[in-house]
């Protein structure tokens, strides 16, 4: 608990020190003519019964003045406005990210990875975005960046189960309109433009996963298409299943994924994929750490609440007591 | 201000019945006139009235009781001596200032005193002074006598002390006269008995208490506090069944402490709460003065 007005607390404390010494002065200067003068009250004063009541009165006065303190002080503190103040991190929040899966026929088993991965991902993801594109010859846009995160497992589940053999030409319908096959730059340029909200910081990233061995005439290449990615602030992690080293396909993708800020992963073995996926994950997720958002709430009810109780059992207990 | 002694009478014949007022009379006149031996004439026989003063043959002849009257040989002198400190501007029981009852006793019994043709002194004072008013006759010295005890009593006079009184009368008052203690519990003081006795032997003196109210008995809402100091007395503490049972038993126990000690002493006594207890009482005390007296 925190105090948004802890200056407050001083000045209420003697303000109300000062309106207990005033009303002190106040009872002790007044000592008007008793509304009941008595004499020779020595007789009641003497009695071990009196005696013994008075000092009850006396410890209950103690007792009261300190109950009366207490609540004062729950009323001061009320008056300081405590407040419960929660951090956001918005940065899991703002990633949008585009699985940009190569769908030519030697890249299947790892897309189905790739898949599975990002379903299981989905699962805990919160204020994220997906959007899964396709490619071979042309490329076609699965579903967009949304963050329906039910929608998103169905398709993915979809994706996974055409990737794992059973083929469907309406899934892969629209990605043989290009000229040749695995037009890689085209399909990471259609990635990259598939991202939308261009003023607002968010992490994007493309999982681009392609053995880059493209066939046939792009209309972007694939270093054109890594320096719109750049341009856009969009980092490109690239995953090579056909990766050899030394290679220029290899090369060429890596100085890409690179380029952009993102990674180049050889993919030796398609169980590597989840391990890469969530390395990719971790990182996107600190790469904007964005301020943390402080937010600070009010909470006076308890202490509102409880000095209303305590003022409420003060003036039942002044009652009962001079009943 | 209202004359103090009409209240005072006026009080005294709507509280007292006509026959009461004659039996008072009467009373008065057999305790504090005494007898001469100067036969003055016969009147009828009022209750109250010395059954030896009855003159049993005019009676027979009449048919109905006559006593015989006599000339006084002197002039009796009645003195006041009442406490005016601040105790008695307490509370009494009734509700009523403590010195508005003894006003009404002092003014009843001078009131008594000046139909008689008595004269009527006072003496008064609290811890601090003294005073004496020379006894002189007539209603418009008592009512003079009843302001001098209704400006003193105050709750700002200084507290009480009655011991100084009886010094002061033991001290400045050589002639016998019938002295009128009013007073409250607190009068009597503890090494008061050997002034009281010799008081007594020259004097004759008649002791009335007005008593305290009950701090027990009251609206604990109520402000009280004691006059003598002025330490309050909270309401909350002042009530409970069980202080009220144990200031009963301390009361009665310092009554009877002190009516013990008259009754050794021979004084006689009376207690009152209120105004309107006053005639009743009065009555009573002169009473007990007669059967004593003999």
């Amino acid at each position: 608990m925190a105090l948004k007005q802890p200056w407050i607390l001083p000045w209420a404390a003697l303000g109300a020190l000062a309106i207990a010494a005033l009303v002190w002065f106040a009872l002790r200067r007044r000592r008007p003519p008793a509304a009941l003068p008595l004499a020779n009250t020595d007789l009641l004063t003497s009695l071990p019964e009196y005696v013994h009541a008075i000092w009850r009165h006396r410890l209950m006065t103690v007792l009261y003045a300190a109950a009366a303190g207490f609540v004062a002080v729950l009323a001061i503190i009320g008056a300081a406005r405590p407040v419960a103040t929660t951090v956001i991190n918005p940065e899991k929040a703002n990633r949008d990210i585009v699985l940009c899966l190569d769908v030519s026929g030697s890249m299947t088993t790892a897309d189905a990875e790739v898949a599975e991965t990002f379903r299981s991902l989905a699962k805990e993801f919160k204020g994220e975005r997906l959007s899964l594109v396709i490619f071979n010859s042309s490329a076609v846009p699965v579903f967009p960046l949304t963050d329906d995160y039910d929608f998103v497992e169905e398709q993915l589940s979809d994706a996974q189960r055409v990737f794992e053999g059973s083929f469907d030409h309406e899934f892969y319908a629209g990605t043989l309109n290009g000229q040749g096959s695995s037009l890689i730059g085209d399909g990471l340029a259609t990635c990259v433009r598939s991202f939308d909200h261009g003023n607002l910081t968010r992490a994007r990233s493309i999982i681009l996963a392609t053995d880059n061995l493209a066939a046939g005439r792009s209309i972007f290449s694939l270093a054109q298409g890594g320096t719109m990615a750049k341009a856009a602030g969009i980092q490109i992690y690239g995953l090579n299943p056909a990766h050899r080293a030394g290679s220029s396909t290899a090369t060429e993708m890596r100085s890409v994924a690179e380029g952009s800020g993102g990674l180049y992963y050889p993919l030796n073995s398609v169980d590597a994929v989840s391990r890469i996926v969530s390395a990719v994950s971790a990182r996107e997720a600190s790469r904007i750490p964005g301020a943390p958002i402080t937010l600070v709430h009010d909470q006076p009810a308890s202490w509102v609440g409880w000095t209303w109780l305590g003022v409420l059992g003060l003036l039942g207990a002044l009652r009962r007591w001079r009943r | 201000m209202a004359a103090l002694l009409t209240r005072v009478k006026s009080k005294l014949f709507i509280v007292a019945h006509r026959r009461t007022w004659g039996l008072l009379d009467g009373e008065y006149a057999s305790v504090f006139r005494g007898r001469s031996l100067d036969y003055d004439d016969l009147r009828e026989y009022i209750p109250g009235d010395e059954i030896r003063d009855i003159d049993w043959k005019a009676t027979a002849r009449h048919g109905a009781p006559l006593v015989k009257r006599y000339v006084a040989t002197r002039k009796q002198t009645v003195l006041l001596l009442v406490d005016t400190g601040r105790s008695m501007a307490a509370m009494a029981p009734s509700g009523e200032p403590k010195k508005d009852i003894a006003i009404q006793i002092a003014g009843m019994l001078g009131y008594l005193a000046v139909r008689h043709g008595d004269l009527v002194g006072l003496i008064s004072g609290d811890g601090e002074s003294t005073r004496m008013l020379e006894p002189a006759a007539g209603e418009a010295n008592l009512e003079r006598l009843l302001r001098v005890i209704d400006r003193a009593s105050t709750l700002e006079a200084p507290p009480s002390r009655f011991s100084a009184q009886l010094h002061y009368l033991a001290e400045h008052v050589r002639r016998r006269m019938l002295i009128v203690a009013v007073t409250d519990d607190g009068g009597l003081g503890s090494d008061d008995d050997p002034l009281l006795r010799r008081l007594h032997a020259q004097h004759e003196v008649l002791w009335v208490v007005v008593a305290d109210a009950d701090p027990t008995r009251f609206d604990p809402r109520a402000d009280a506090s004691e006059v003598t100091d002025g330490s309050a007395l909270p309401g909350a503490v002042r009530g409970g069944e069980r202080l009220q049972a144990a200031y009963q038993q301390a009361l009665a126990g310092r009554r009877e402490a002190t009516d013990q000690r008259l009754r050794r002493l021979g004084i006689a006594r009376a207690r009152v709460g209120g105004t309107s207890e006053v005639v009743g009482s009065m009555f009573a005390l002169l009473e007990r003065q007669r059967r004593r007296a003999r």
